[in-house]
This record gives C-alpha cells, sequence and structure tokens, in this order.
C-alpha cells in the first residue's frame, strides 16, 4: 500500500468515526444540510494539515467538534450563506416524512405506530431547532453527545456558568415549546 | 403521570438527521477548502447597540467587519475604526450603515442591499457585582475605587456570549462607558465607533504595562470637550473606555489600573 493510500485509508475510518457526529451539530447549527456538509469537508481537511499531536481519542474529538463549531460560527456570519430551511422544507432530506423509518429508507409495517413516532420525533426536534443557535449546540452536546457542561464549556469557549444558564433557558423554553411533555432532568 | 424522557426522544430524534456523505478524496480537496476561505472572507457585520443610553454615553454607534488583516486605530471627525490591514482604508459602508441601530446585520462586501437580521442572545445586568458573580467571561475591568464617585446607574450588555461586552456606569456629573470586542476568531476585521461629536486631537498613552492605547477627544459644535476616549487593540481584543466629566489625574489612573494581561492568554 502507498503512503497516501494509507493516509487516506486513515482518514477514512475518522470520518466514519466522527463524520456523523461532526454532521448532526454543523446540520443543528446552520440548519442547511449543504453548509453543514460544507462545514465537515473544511473540518477534515483542517484535520490533514494540522500539526496538533492528539494525546488521546478525546482529545481529538474535543478538537474536531471545537474546529466545528468555529467552522459555523463562521459559515453563520457569511454573508453567502444559504437560506435556512425549516423542518417541513428539510423533512425530505431529514429522513422524516411519513412512512418512512429514518435512515433506512424502507417501508415499516405498523404505519400508525409510524406516524406517532416520527410525528414525536419531528416536534422534538423542530423545538430544538427552534432554539437560538447557542442553546442548539449545548442541547445538543449536553443530550446527545452527553458531555458534561465543563467539557461544552471548554469546547464552545464559554464559562461554566454561561453553558449552564443557557442550558437552562434552553430547558424552560423547550418546555413551553413542547407543553411540558417532558422530563428534563 | 410519568413523562418520557426528554433525553431518549431527542437522541431518538436526531437519528433523523441524514448521515455524512464524504469520502477521504473531498476532505482533501483543496479546491474546496479555497471556496470556504473566500466565502468565509466576504462578509461584513454591523452591530447595533442594544441600550438606548449607549447613544449617550458611547457614541452613535458600533460596526465590526472582517475585511482586514493587521492591527491599526484611526481617529477621523467620526469617531474611530480599529481595522486588521494597514494598506486598506476602512470601507465607507462602515460609517454610512451607522444610522441602522437597534439590531444586527450581517451585509456582503460589496453593497449593503443583502441586509439581513441576525440573532444573537444578549444578556443584560443592572450592576457590575452581579454580572461578576453571574458571568465567566474575559474582560478587562477597570478598579471601580479610582472612580472617585458614586454611580448611580450601572448597566453590562454581553452580547453572544461575551464576544461584545459594554460596561456603563453614570451619575449626574460623571459617566465611564467601556466596550469589549472580542476577534480572535475572526482572522481579518474592521470595528468602527461613531460619537456624537466631531472627534480629533489624537495622542497616545502608554500604559504601565507598555501597552499603548489611542487616546482622543470628542468636542461639541462650540469646541468644548464632550468626552476622552482611550481605545486599545490587542490580540484581537478591542477595547474602547469613553470618560465623561472626569480629570486627567484620574482617567490615567483608571486606564494604568486595567491589566491587560489578560488578553495575552
Amino acid at each position: 500500500m502507498t503512503r497516501a493510500a494509507a493516509e487516506d485509508l486513515e482518514l477514512q475510518l475518522k470520518i466514519d468515526a466522527y463524520g456523523d457526529m461532526l454532521f448532526r451539530i454543523s446540520f443543528l447549527r446552520l440548519r442547511n444540510v449543504q453548509d453543514a456538509e460544507d462545514v465537515v469537508q473544511e473540518v477534515f481537511y483542517q484535520y490533514l494539515k494540522t500539526s496538533q499531536v492528539f494525546e488521546s481519542p478525546e482529545h481529538e474529538k474535543a478538537w474536531l467538534i471545537r474546529v466545528t463549531l468555529n467552522a459555523c460560527r463562521k459559515v453563520w456570519r457569511s454573508a453567502a450563506r444559504r437560506p435556512q430551511k425549516s423542518l417541513e422544507e428539510g423533512a425530505p432530506e431529514l429522513g422524516l416524512e411519513e412512512g418512512r423509518d429514518a435512515g433506512s429508507g424502507t417501508t415499516v409495517p405498523d404505519p400508525e405506530e409510524t406516524a406517532v413516532r416520527q410525528e414525536e420525533r419531528r416536534r422534538v426536534l423542530e423545538a430544538v431547532m427552534k432554539l437560538p443557535e447557542r442553546y442548539r449546540d449545548v442541547v445538543h452536546l449536553f443530550y446527545y453527545e452527553e458531555i458534561p457542561i465543563k467539557e461544552i464549556a471548554r469546547l464552545t469557549g464559554r464559562g461554566e456558568s454561561t453553558v449552564t444558564s443557557q442550558l437552562t433557558r434552553a430547558r424552560i423554553r423547550l418546555k413551553k415549546l413542547l407543553k411540558g411533555e417532558y422530563d428534563f432532568g | 403521570m410519568i413523562l418520557d424522557k426528554f433525553q431518549d426522544v431527542y437522541q431518538d430524534a436526531a437519528q433523523a438527521i441524514p448521515k455524512l456523505r464524504m469520502d477521504a478524496a473531498q476532505a482533501r480537496d483543496e479546491l474546496h477548502h479555497y471556496k470556504m476561505k473566500r466565502r468565509n472572507r466576504n462578509y461584513l457585520i454591523v452591530k447595533g447597540c442594544t441600550a438606548a443610553s449607549v447613544f449617550l454615553l458611547c457614541g452613535v454607534g458600533t460596526v465590526a467587519a472582517k475585511s482586514y488583516r493587521d492591527s491599526i486605530i484611526r481617529v477621523n471627525e467620526n469617531g474611530v475604526v480599529i481595522t486588521a490591514q494597514e494598506n486598506e482604508e476602512a470601507s465607507p459602508a462602515l460609517f454610512s450603515i451607522f444610522d441602522q441601530l437597534g439590531g444586527v446585520f450581517s451585509i456582503a462586501e460589496d453593497g449593503p442591499e443583502a441586509v439581513e437580521a441576525d440573532e444573537l442572545e444578549v444578556v443584560e445586568y443592572s450592576s457590575l457585582k452581579e454580572f461578576l458573580a453571574r458571568e465567566d467571561v474575559t474582560v478587562a475591568l477597570p478598579d471601580r475605587a479610582l472612580f472617585g464617585t458614586d454611580f448611580v446607574t450601572e448597566r453590562v450588555s454581553i452580547v453572544d456570549g461575551g464576544r461584545d461586552i459594554t460596561v456603563q456606569m453614570y451619575n449626574n456629573n460623571y459617566s465611564f462607558c467601556m466596550t469589549q470586542f472580542d476577534n480572535r476568531e475572526v482572522g481579518s476585521y474592521s470595528t468602527a465607533m461613531t460619537f456624537g461629536g466631531r472627534s480629533g486631537n489624537e495622542r497616545r498613552f502608554t500604559n504601565a504595562q507598555g501597552l499603548s492605547y489611542v487616546v482622543f477627544d470628542t468636542v461639541d459644535e462650540k469646541g468644548r470637550v464632550i468626552s476622552v476616549s482611550a481605545v486599545i487593540s490587542v490580540n484581537g481584543w478591542d477595547l474602547t473606555l469613553t470618560f465623561r466629566g472626569f480629570d486627567k489625574k484620574i482617567m490615567e489612573k483608571i486606564i494604568n489600573s486595567i491589566d491587560l494581561g489578560i488578553y495575552f492568554n
């Protein structure tokens, strides 16, 4: 195997390991699939070019998340930013259209149950995407990636107290949007 | 009634976000990288002041834009512009758009027609004490005891998690306003500030740490000094201090009391 092929293989492993996670973070921030893909592509380009030595997989993951958030911020500020989509407009690309199981593209046997589940997913994702961008980051990193507040503060460059208050405010908004139907504990 | 855990439902819902379609060859695409770089360079952010009192105390408006490289501070009769590149003039659009206060806008470099409202978080406190107790942000604050007066009103505004911080303290005779912009993540930028009078009499003041502020006066139509401002840009942090009513020695002491070492961490 040539050196370039070996590097490609190693990079592909990183893309497979972290790509979807970074894409979700970018998508939630930018609300546009193409922008999110651009960001993740740029992040892996930066990963290739960095001279950073990673002490552990956690360090590497943290670096990738931090670079992704910064790249999102730059795109967010960009005048060339593509229009954000509401969840309804983005439903087909989010795999949320009726009768389709997310990610698989196959029709599931119990349409009623599926429809209820799809609706619940839609409402929850829509509520999160209605939050201001900084709250979206915090909610996603905390509830999906299960990253502790202290680490979120480090990743986002915000103070711990800021992250805590953003999470609190986000929960209040989510409770209102979701009519208090969930336990946020 | 047992409620579903939000975390479980959200984790399920977030699975609906599509998977990334990318391979290693795409990540190596230099052309894409340069397109992204170019795209990120072509923006201009205009930030409006959030509180009406900023108009009175700090000036008419504040603008930050990404267009320049080196950090240069220029005073003109409208106010001050901090740019990040020496060989380019600050865009005239910076000043022409000062009227659009009260919000945050992103516009393209080649014209203000694409003005688009943005949504930034603004947190406000009615006292420095409360601000310091509740926020954990980098901010260069003076020693309050040096002002030698009791302020009746204190206001602190934090925009976008600390990217911009404004501190105002005033009473009938004195006012102090500090604005701090964090432009570290913006490779090149321009920050501009206008004042409600004519600015001039530019001079330098080197603080106890050996860092040099640009100092200038803003005068009214009769030439009377309304306020004195000191501006410094350090490692992507732009700091502006505006004093009204204080004598020179007190202002010097206050400026010297501000530890700019925090901008080197």
